[in-house]
């Protein structure tokens, strides 16, 4: 019973820390000349990105997870 | 500060104008169009080569708003495995529109080179601001090829927090295909019907092709949902974090894809289309993380999914982008992918046992294990930049050397590799 | 006895976190007295913001507008490398004062939240007005707070 009260509140402390730290990580607005790179960007080739996208989604099960999935060119 | 109801209004009015013709405010005669190309050949050697052509045009409008739209033209030829398992003997075939046949050597893959060949699509994509830190993106996208066409439209809303260190985003997208294919769609689990010469005349074999064939034309209908968390870790460092849900229901089987029923002995006795469930949910997760060295940039992502067919699969996709010069990089790629089949995947029916509600002999729902070799370099072309990318696609299926229970199939290849050879080249204008 | 050590170590955790947020350089790199009588407009700006790009163009002309005894324009870098910075303004000239701030100390001082960002102080030396973001949809906004000071 204790241990569980212990356990509940170590685990709020541990989840206090990593939203604390979540609002914490991060950079000065200024400190952004590497992530301004568009090579740095999410979708930094997103040409490639489609077409790896087209490849795999007429070869295999999968599709989508990092842009939308699906929508069909119902390829073979 | 205008109430955000006018305010959306009068952008969504500025984007149907925009889309229409010309820009209806004080045109920005600073920003310009910005256009990338993208030509494509995929080569399966002895199966299906493509090409494709991407056109990508965006242009800023104002501080925050962007319109952009994709233009797509790809074109496939040569043939794709019918699901058939090969045999010690020629086999015929009858192509899916019922007119004409094909035959397929011993000891080889079936492979049927009748399906969907030349396809358009065309993207149209508006950004803008909602309010402070907040943005919005609407798009719509249309594909057409012979047989088969798509239309569906996407919403997705971007909010940042901790002075934009921090991204959560949502987006929607629903889409609604449809399948028209020469020779209609066919009967689940009717035998194919070929004429060797049981037919006293083309009427003949007619009616019994036109037995196995039911509706002219089939719908899909996908509903999707992401939901996605970007996160700056720190001056050389981002990661996301993406869950995604889509919904598919309608015609999801193959068309063209067919199963052999096999006899004791290993020899084909019938070819039966094969018949998919009418709904598909698949949930996926994905990370992904980029690092800026001193002189390069790596990134990584994992993306695992399952869904209700009982398929599961693990995707690793890493880039590592070395700057070379002021203007040119080489970028290594490696993918890997591991699925595991779909519940109703088999490599053929036996005769002996009786026939599943659901079953397909396509190997791309069956266990696999692919992985993608490739490299990037990217240069000054002119005053423009420019890519060309070579990359190599091998897939083997995971139940390759598994007897079968069948000695005569023991000895054939049931489970084929494919592999691919992607050449690409971009250019930036 | 374990619940008291838990708390301890989760608020040294906590504050530790905090604490380094918490410190600000105190030393700012230019003057205000040296500009006592003008009105200052303090800009901050890297080769990498594409919206400075607009904002340059801008700075220029009200410069020029206003001239140099009634108004500075003080455009802060903070690139880590000079030679960005030179690049930048080989392409986008500037015809007003060009502060280095590589460190991000004044950027600090001001508390920046976001970039470009800018501060307009008054002939006495106070911050009257701030801005985070160059929006062209602004400029008049921007125009009428300096207009309206000098006088």
């Amino acid at each position: 019973m204790l241990q569980r009260q212990v356990i509940r509140k170590f685990l709020l402390g541990i989840i206090a820390i990593i939203l604390s730290g979540c609002s914490t990580m991060g950079v000065q607005p200024w400190d952004r000349d590497l992530l301004a790179k568009p090579e740095m960007a999410i979708n930094s080739s997103p040409l490639d990105q489609a077409i790896d996208d087209h490849i795999y989604f007429s070869k295999e099960a999968s599709s989508g997870g990092r842009s939308f999935a699906g929508g069909g060119c119902g390829c073979n | 500060m205008k109430p955000n109801k006018k305010y959306i209004a009068e952008k969504l009015a500025l984007a149907a104008t925009a889309l229409i013709g010309g820009a209806a405010h004080a045109q920005d005669t600073d920003s310009e169009w910005d256009f990338s190309a993208s030509v494509l050949t995929y080569v399966e050697p002895d199966r299906v080569s493509a090409a494709e052509v991407i056109i990508v045009g965006d242009k800023d409008y104002s501080d925050t708003n962007k319109f952009s739209f994709k233009v797509i033209l790809d074109s496939l030829t040569g043939a794709s495995a019918n699901g058939a398992i090969e045999q010690n003997t020629p086999q015929t075939f009858t192509r899916p529109s019922g007119k004409g046949q094909f035959v397929t050597n011993a000891n080889s893959t079936p492979l049927d080179d009748t399906f969907r060949d030349t396809r358009g699509q065309i993207n149209l994509a508006w950004t803008d601001a909602l309010m402070e830190d907040m943005r919005y993106t609407i798009s719509t996208n249309l594909s057409k090829e012979f047989d088969y066409q798509s239309i569906s439209f996407n919403g997705e809303i971007a909010r940042d927090f901790n002075q934009k260190n921090s991204t959560i985003s949502a987006g929607l997208s629903f889409a609604s295909d449809q399948y028209n294919p020469y020779g209609k769609i066919p009967v689940p689990f009717s035998s194919m019907v070929i004429d060797e010469g049981q037919f006293a005349n083309q009427d003949e074999f007619n009616t019994a092709f036109n037995a196995t064939r039911g509706d002219s034309s089939d719908t899909i209908t996908t509903a999707e949902l992401l939901i996605g968390w970007t996160q700056i870790v720190n001056r050389r460092m981002l990661m996301q974090f993406n869950y995604g849900f889509a919904d598919t229901s309608g015609y999801l089987t193959d068309p063209f894809k067919v199963l052999s029923v096999v006899d004791n002995n290993g020899i084909t006795q019938d070819l039966v289309y094969e018949n998919r469930p009418d709904s598909r949910n698949q949930h996926t997760v994905f990370g992904l993380v980029k690092y800026h060295l001193d002189e390069s940039i790596f990134d990584i992502s994992y993306r695992y999914l399952t869904d209700d067919w009982d398929i599961q699969s693990h995707t690793i996709d890493t880039h590592w982008r070395f700057f070379t010069g002021d203007t040119s990089f080489i970028e290594p790629h490696f993918r890997f992918y591991q699925q595991s089949a779909a519940e109703f995947y088999q490599p053929f029916i036996s005769q002996a046992s009786t026939m599943p509600s659901y079953a397909s002999a396509d190997y791309r729902v069956g266990d696999m294990t692919a992985y993608t070799l490739g490299v990037k370099y990217g240069f000054q072309m002119f005053e423009d930049r420019a890519e060309v990318r070579l990359e190599y696609y091998k897939q083997t299926p995971n139940k390759a050397n598994q007897p079968t229970g069948i000695a005569n199939l023991d000895g054939l290849d049931l489970y084929p590799e494919v592999d691919a050879i992607i050449l690409q080249v971009n250019y930036f204008f | 006895m374990k619940q008291t050590l838990i708390y301890k170590l989760t608020l040294v955790l906590l504050s530790i976190l905090f604490a380094s947020n918490v410190t600000a350089d105190t030393s700012p790199k230019f003057n205000l007295e040296d500009y006592e009588g003008k009105v200052i407009y303090l800009d901050f700006w890297a080769s990498w913001c594409i919206p400075c790009r607009k904002s340059f163009p801008w700075m220029n002309r009200i410069q020029q507008k206003y001239g140099t005894d009634k108004l500075v324009v003080i455009a802060v870098n903070l690139d880590k490398k000079r030679s960005l910075a030179e690049n930048f303004l080989l392409e986008y000239p500037a015809n007003f004062k060009i502060l280095y701030d590589p460190a991000g100390k004044l950027a600090k001082y001001y508390q920046i939240k976001g970039m470009p960002s800018s501060i307009i102080f008054d002939q006495s030396g106070t911050p009257v007005a701030a801005h985070t973001g160059f929006f062209k949809d602004k400029v008049q906004l921007y125009e009428q707070e300096i207009s309206k000071l000098i006088r």
